[in-house]
């Protein structure tokens, strides 16, 4: 098991580099000059002279493989170069802007557990039921509707018809309820589903099926052999989640006029400010890979056959 | 009065109807009686899709006959108050072909079998523990295997701790459907001659559901036959298996005939099948 972890930790180091080497492979493809970018962000008529000592200052004038190199060696040291907007440091420009979009991750995950679980877990034991049915349309608009859209009907009718909730903006508790239950829609839509499909399908195991016939209280039924590993598949999506909502926050946050880092990347695309562009698909592609990690190492706590399947391959 | 009683039941599986009018149900048992006294081992056999584990369900209460009763010490086990229907549970336990799927995976062997102790007995963690461990060692297993998971241990094992968690409640009948088939020769007639032993140890009453006439055999005391939801045979002495004209029984006899040889190295283990007089009358 111990082994397994470990080696299971070192599969992110290979997968890492690919995400380093495809991000900067993308940003040299692009049309996109950092030397012109850089000046036009800074609002200044930049002459052939300026650009080409701009080039030699970014070492864009080097072959590709040592800036690629140098580019991994600051990575390494979280070194994502300065903002051309703000010139400041782009780490330090993302974290400040980490714990808003944390708190709304965190947020809007609680509401789709907490909303998902039970609905889902009812709809599965109850199938065809009136839970079931809601439990569909639930699915059913959450999957369809896109979030942008969800946002503003959010705001139209709590915010401006009922005047439950503030617009925009952050401070309170209620500041974060909006943009997390928008951001928690299609997630909710989703793990209601999964959560139904596998209680029903554990419902149809043996050992389920045979602990009724053996006298085994419902209750210890239902919360030992179905609900707990009916959730597991649900766990797996949450992991494959995270990283998504993160990034998934951009649009919602800009709805909301939520100070997130999400907010702060859009602003960069529109001023082409590549460290920042750089900066955070290669966060986006570590918050992938660590969930999923956590996500792993979770499901290998539940499921004790996991950790032997994975020796099996090795 | 016997123990387990089956009157007259007769069940069919309506299938939906595809054309207004044309039935297609399914008549899968047809007007069975039989009972099992105490202490006493029945054996069904029948073919594949003769409906014995159907009449396994509907003794186990999970499977609703359309007619007939099912009394289990008296008691009408589909109209029975709650209080009575979880008694009946307690006493009526089961083990199947599949011990796989018979058990949660996540669980270790120590919970698996915890599982009616803590249901219907509260024990102490250390005396149930303790029972766990005599349970186990009972079955032909050791302490040591306490925190291994299903996926751990061989299909034979693990129909072992199925075993440990039918008996860990004393019960008084036992449904075993087809519980050794899946196990190789040698396997099966130690874990036949364990259910025999425990048997006796317990006081136990089995229905031993099977399509393998010889597994049937060694451990039974009665003998049934069912063939397409008919019961077509029932013996008080499984002898009389051998002196039957009925051409389904001739069938199922040379069906054996045809593996002899085997037959006669499986029943040695077991001295208590006598294997002269069983080669004599095949
Ligand atoms: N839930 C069901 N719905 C419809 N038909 C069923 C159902 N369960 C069983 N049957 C049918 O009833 C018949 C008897 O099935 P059963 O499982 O009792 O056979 P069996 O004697 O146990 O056979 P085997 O030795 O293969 O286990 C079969 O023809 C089967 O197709
Ligand atoms: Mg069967």
């Amino acid at each position: 098991m111990g082994t397994y972890v470990l080696k299971r930790i070192m599969t992110i180091i290979p997968i890492f580099l690919i995400a380093t080497l495809l991000t900067f492979g993308m940003i040299n493809l692009s049309p996109v000059d950092p030397a012109e970018a850089y000046f036009t962000a800074a609002h200044i008529q930049a002459t052939d002279e300026m650009l080409e000592q701009k080039r030699h200052e970014f070492g864009l004038d080097q072959p590709l493989l040592i800036q690629y190199v140098n580019a991994l060696i600051k990575i390494c040291q979280f070194d994502f170069g300065i903002s051309y907007v703000t010139n400041k440091p782009v780490w330090e420009e993302i974290t400040s802007r980490m714990p808003a979009t944390i708190q709304l991750t965190i947020g809007s995950l609680l509401i789709a557990i907490l909303v998902s679980i039970p609905i889902g877990f009812l709809a599965g034991m109850k199938k065809n039921t009136g839970i079931d049915h809601f439990s569909r349309f639930l699915s059913f608009i959450g999957a369809s509707i896109p979030s942008f859209w969800l946002g503003y009907l959010f705001i139209f009718f709590f915010s401006v018809k009922l005047d439950l909730f503030p617009v925009e903006g952050t401070g309170t508790w209620k500041h974060l309820i909006l943009p997390s239950l928008t951001l928690a829609f299609p997630l909710i839509a989703l793990y209601t589903r999964l959560l139904r499909a596998s209680v029903l399908e554990n419902l149809q195991e043996s050992y389920v099926l045979f602990a009724r016939t053996r006298g085994i209280h419902e209750k210890v039924i239902m919360g030992k052999h179905v609900l707990r590993i009916a959730i597991s598949p649900m766990i797996t999506g949450l992991g494959m989640n995270l990283g998504n909502l993160m990034t998934g926050a951009i649009i919602v946050e800009a709805v909301f006029s939520w100070p997130g880092f999400g907010r702060y990347f859009i602003d960069a695309i529109f001023n082409r400010d590549v460290p920042v562009i750089q900066g955070y698909v290669l966060l986006a592609a570590g918050l992938f890979l660590i969930s999923n990690l956590i996500v792993d190492l979770i499901q290998m706590y539940i499921d004790p056959r996991i950790s032997r399947k994975g020796r099996q391959y090795q | 009065m016997s123990l387990l009683q089956v009157k007259q039941v007769s069940l069919s599986f309506n299938s939906k109807k595809l054309f207004k009018g044309k039935d297609l149900s399914k008549k899968v048992l047809n007007d069975i009686s039989f009972a099992i006294e105490e202490g006493t081992c029945l054996g069904l056999i029948g073919t594949s899709g003769a409906g014995k584990s159907t009449l396994g369900k509907v003794i186990l209460g999970i499977q609703r006959p359309q007619q007939g009763q099912v009394l289990f010490q008296g008691y009408d086990i589909y109209n029975a108050d709650k209080a009575t229907q979880q008694k009946i549970r307690r006493d009526l336990q089961v083990v199947f072909q599949d011990s796989y799927s018979a058990v949660n995976p996540r669980m270790t062997a120590e919970r698996i079998i915890s599982e009616p102790l803590e249901n219907y007995e509260k024990l102490t963690i250390t005396e149930q523990r303790k029972r766990i461990i005599e349970l186990l060692e009972r079955v032909g297993l050791s302490e040591k295997d306490l925190k291994k998971y299903p996926h751990q241990f061989s299909g034979g094992q693990l129909q072992r701790i199925n075993i440990a968690r039918a008996v860990a409640l004393k019960p008084k009948l036992i449904v075993l459907d087809e519980s050794v088939s899946s196990l190789d020769m040698v396997t099966q007639s130690l874990i036949l001659e364990l259910l025999n032993e425990l048997k006796d140890d317990f006081g136990l009453s089995y229905l031993f559901i099977t399509h393998d006439i010889k597994a049937a055999f060694l451990i039974s005391d009665t003998l049934g036959v069912l063939e397409k939801g008919e019961l077509i045979e029932l013996y008080d002495s499984k002898d009389q298996f051998f002196s039957s004209k009925h051409p389904i029984v001739k069938r199922l006899r040379d069906s054996i005939l045809a593996e002899h040889p085997r037959f006669r190295t499986l029943t040695t283990k077991a001295n208590w099948v006598n294997t002269n007089r069983l080669s004599k009358q095949l």
